[in-house]
């Protein structure tokens, strides 16, 4: 009988085009970003108290129309490791682990991202023990693409005068010239970074784009008085991964929810799911959370003004509920749906406190102004202990029963506005001018 | 609801005339690299069709076209200068949805108000769908008091959370405007007009960007700004670069520009004009010279523009 091959080699433009589709520009960022983190991560180490402090380390990112870079003092690639594993394609099974709780793991991360920046890239790095191996490669992407080598050639880099890595990519993507270009795409990066990285910049870690220093994301619920976050720390007993879980009152709920203007601006509140102090899901309000998840009641703006947070935290990032892109969680893991059972836990007593408020809501809204928003860190191995405290919130006495009647009505919203602003605010909710228009009536019209 | 035009001639605001005969001229100027008078253009005219005039005679634009709400489009059809301005009954955003875009036009939304009001809903709206070739021009009302101060619940915003729950991605960061005052609020609603503009046409997926080349602050009143610019591909930009005057003016910068020239009565003026053209009149100079004093910037600017500076005078027809 003949046999016969069918070629089966990936075109490297099959691949390029493969590994850089799922990913977005700001993902890009974040993934060497990480790898910054890590090396950050490793060069530091863990104090005496198993504490890893960042201070000192820096990356400096820089986004235009016609070039990106990313400079950074984290230790830079050793030449071994660069020769061997660096530019490996997928992380090689034998490849050294980059530190405790390192948030790189795919081996892939670097050239995606260079890969879906632009087609002529720059890396320079440098080490500080072994200056002499410091090296440079230029990758020209289409061709390198045409050749049928898929090694990248090094370069000594003579007396070099820093210590870490210097990325710059020029010659941009079509899509990414015209992102870089706009300053709302920097803004939003800017946002996101402070967002995504707030525990590693707490941790004294520097992020700078464009020459601004980005501030780092508060995270924090509230405590003191009558209200008391949720608190779950454990070790999850299959994997050892240490999971934390917080939640309380971060924010103020709407008065009135059917409000449209309460769907907006509401980036801060839902669930935060991170993995090694990286934030892999910011204000999820769906059901990869908790949201409408087996019975579960689904987000709704009243709900707005709660935040829950959930750390997990390995030295073995495999064990981790993330995907390649970490923007993702892989919702299927047991240590995770472990998890959404405490997550759950951690959100009912929330969702009682915004129906029950209502009835008292000016005594609401004083009991949660009087109460102290307490900053959330990020997870450290010193500090986690098994520990649980269930969520306090303020309960209100049921109000004698007034029977009730709803009135509804169309008016133009021209009129509406101008009502508003004679009221004095002209961001009112419609529910809100309808109530003190007909109080005004009844103040002033109505015998008592 | 009235229309501001119940309340003032816009051609007797000195500010806003020297701005109109700028951005007028440097159309005029255009001409000379584009066939502006084959442009179609569109504004609102109100009821004094004050542009519509100038882009008519100076610039011999034929076809024009003003939107004016519904009920007051019989008294602008009425008030119409001309036969070929097209009166759209309807709101910009309407308007903007029911004209052809692929058509070069000059684009003039002349607002009274501000982030508030539908201007940035409209342009994001326009960008998406304008061609290159085509030229912008959006007025603003920059008074800190349209910024809300608090969001529905009566809870306190300050003015970055205020504008961003206007205009969202739009409002300018801590970063750009570490605080939106008075004096820096033209500048950062300016930048956010133009970040608005520029992210939506880019958004749209044409090739090329808006070039904004105007950027204009004034106060008769309300302190008021405009923003202009042209969107461009790689052709266009590079025929509109060649135009000398552009490219050489002063005033027409992407960086805010403030037209500032004095209230004056005739003999005040007749007297300034005697002294110029001059390379600096100083404060003192004048106070030494008429006895009292007019600030500096307000000299300065007279003196770059007093040609442009408008002659009141009552007549009866």
């Amino acid at each position: 009988m003949a046999e016969w091959k069918a070629k089966a080699d990936p075109t490297k433009e099959f691949f390029i085009d493969m590994i850089t589709r799922d990913i977005g520009l700001d993902e890009c960022m974040f993934d060497l970003l990480d790898n910054s983190i890590d090396g950050a991560a490793k060069q530091s180490g863990p104090d005496a108290n198993g504490v890893v402090s960042l201070d000192g380390y820096s990356a400096d990112i820089s986004v235009h129309k016609d070039k990106f870079s990313i400079y950074d003092n984290c230790g830079g690639i050793s030449l071994s490791d660069a020769t061997e594993y660096a530019f490996h394609f997928g992380r090689r099974h034998d490849a050294p682990k980059d530190s405790e709780r390192s948030i790189g793991l795919y081996g892939i991360g670097m050239k995606r991202a260079v890969f879906k920046i632009g087609k002529k890239i720059n890396i320079k790095s440098s080490t500080k023990s072994k200056p002499e191996e410091a090296f440079e490669t230029t990758i020209d992407v289409p061709e390198w693409a045409a050749a049928k080598d898929w090694d990248f050639t090094l370069k000594q880099l003579m007396a070099p005068n820093f210590v870490g890595t210097k990325i710059d990519v020029t010659e941009l993507n079509e899509g990414a010239s015209s992102e870089f270009s706009d300053s709302v795409f920097t803004n939003n990066l800017i946002a996101d970074i402070g967002r995504y990285y707030s525990f590693f910049i707490n941790d004294g870690f520097r992020i700078n784009v464009n020459g601004n220093e980005v501030p780092s994301h508060i995270y924090g619920v509230k405590g003191g008085g009558e209200f008391e976050p949720y608190i779950d720390q454990y070790i999850d007993s299959e994997t050892g991964v240490m999971v934390k879980v917080i939640s309380g009152l971060a924010g103020s709920p709407p008065d009135d929810a059917s409000d449209t203007s309460s769907t907006r601006g509401t980036d801060n509140w839902g669930w935060f799911v991170v993995c090694n102090n990286r934030v892999v899901l910011a204000g999820n309000k769906t059901d990869q959370t908790v949201w409408g998840e087996n019975l579960f009641p689904g987000w709704h703006p009243q709900y707005n003004g709660f935040m829950g947070i959930v750390f997990f935290s390995s030295d073995d990032p495999r064990k981790l509920p993330w995907t390649t892109t970490k923007r993702q969680i892989d919702d299927t893991l047991p240590v995770y749906r472990r998890a959404v059972i405490k997550m759950k836990e951690a959100t009912r007593p929330f969702l009682d406190y915004t129906n029950q408020r209502k009835t008292s809501l000016d005594a609401a809204k004083t009991k949660e102004d009087g109460a102290k928003v307490i900053k959330i860190d990020g997870v450290q191995v010193a500090d986690l202990k098994p520990q649980s405290a269930p969520m306090k919130v303020p309960l209100f006495a049921a109000k004698p029963k007034v029977q009730m009647a709803s009135i509804a009505y169309q008016r133009p919203v021209s009129e509406v506005k101008k009502v508003a602003e004679a009221l004095g605010n002209s961001q009112l909710s419609y529910k809100q001018i309808g109530i003190e228009t007909f109080e005004y009536f009844l103040n002033n019209e109505v015998d008592e | 609801m009235s229309g501001s035009f119940e309340s003032i001639n816009y051609s007797v605001r000195p500010n806003k005339c020297v701005e109109r005969k700028l951005i007028f001229e440097a159309f005029l100027q255009l001409s000379k690299t584009f066939n502006i008078n084959s442009y179609r253009y569109v504004g609102m005219g109100s009821m004094w069709f004050t542009d519509f005039i100038m882009a008519h005679k100076n610039l011999g634009i034929d076809e024009l076209v003003s939107f004016e709400l519904e009920e007051f489009a019989p008294r602008a059809i009425f008030n119409k200068p001309y036969n070929s301005i097209r009166v759209h009954g309807e709101s910009v955003s309407d308007g903007i949805s029911s004209l052809n875009w692929t058509r070069e036009s000059i684009v003039w939304l002349d607002y009274d108000s501000g982030p508030e009001g539908p201007a940035f809903t409209d342009m994001a709206y326009l960008s998406e769908r304008i061609e290159p070739g085509s030229f912008l021009l959006v007025t603003l009302n920059a008074h800190l008091g349209r910024i809300p101060d608090r969001d529905a619940d009566d809870n306190p915003l300050d003015r970055h959370q205020g504008l961003s729950r206007l205009i969202g991605e739009y409002a300018p960061t801590k970063i750009e405007f570490r605080r939106v005052t008075k004096n820096s609020y033209p500048d950062a609603l300016a930048d956010s007009a133009i970040k608005c503009i520029k992210s939506s046409f880019r958004k749209s997926g044409k090739k090329g960007e808006f070039l904004p080349f105007m950027n204009f602050k004034y106060s008769d009143n309300a302190p008021m700004i405009t923003i202009g610019g042209i969107f461009v591909n790689d052709e266009i930009i590079n025929k509109f670069k060649s135009n000398e005057y552009i490219s050489s003016a002063e005033h027409l910068t992407e960086k805010l520009f403030e037209i500032n020239v004095p209230p004056l009565t005739p003999k005040e003026r007749s007297a300034l004009d005697s002294m110029l053209p001059s390379k600096k009149i100083t404060e003192n100079d004048f106070t030494k010279a008429f006895g009292f004093s007019i600030k500096q910037k307000q000299l300065d600017n007279y003196a770059q523009f007093y040609k442009l500076y408008p002659n009141y005078g009552e007549f009866v027809i």
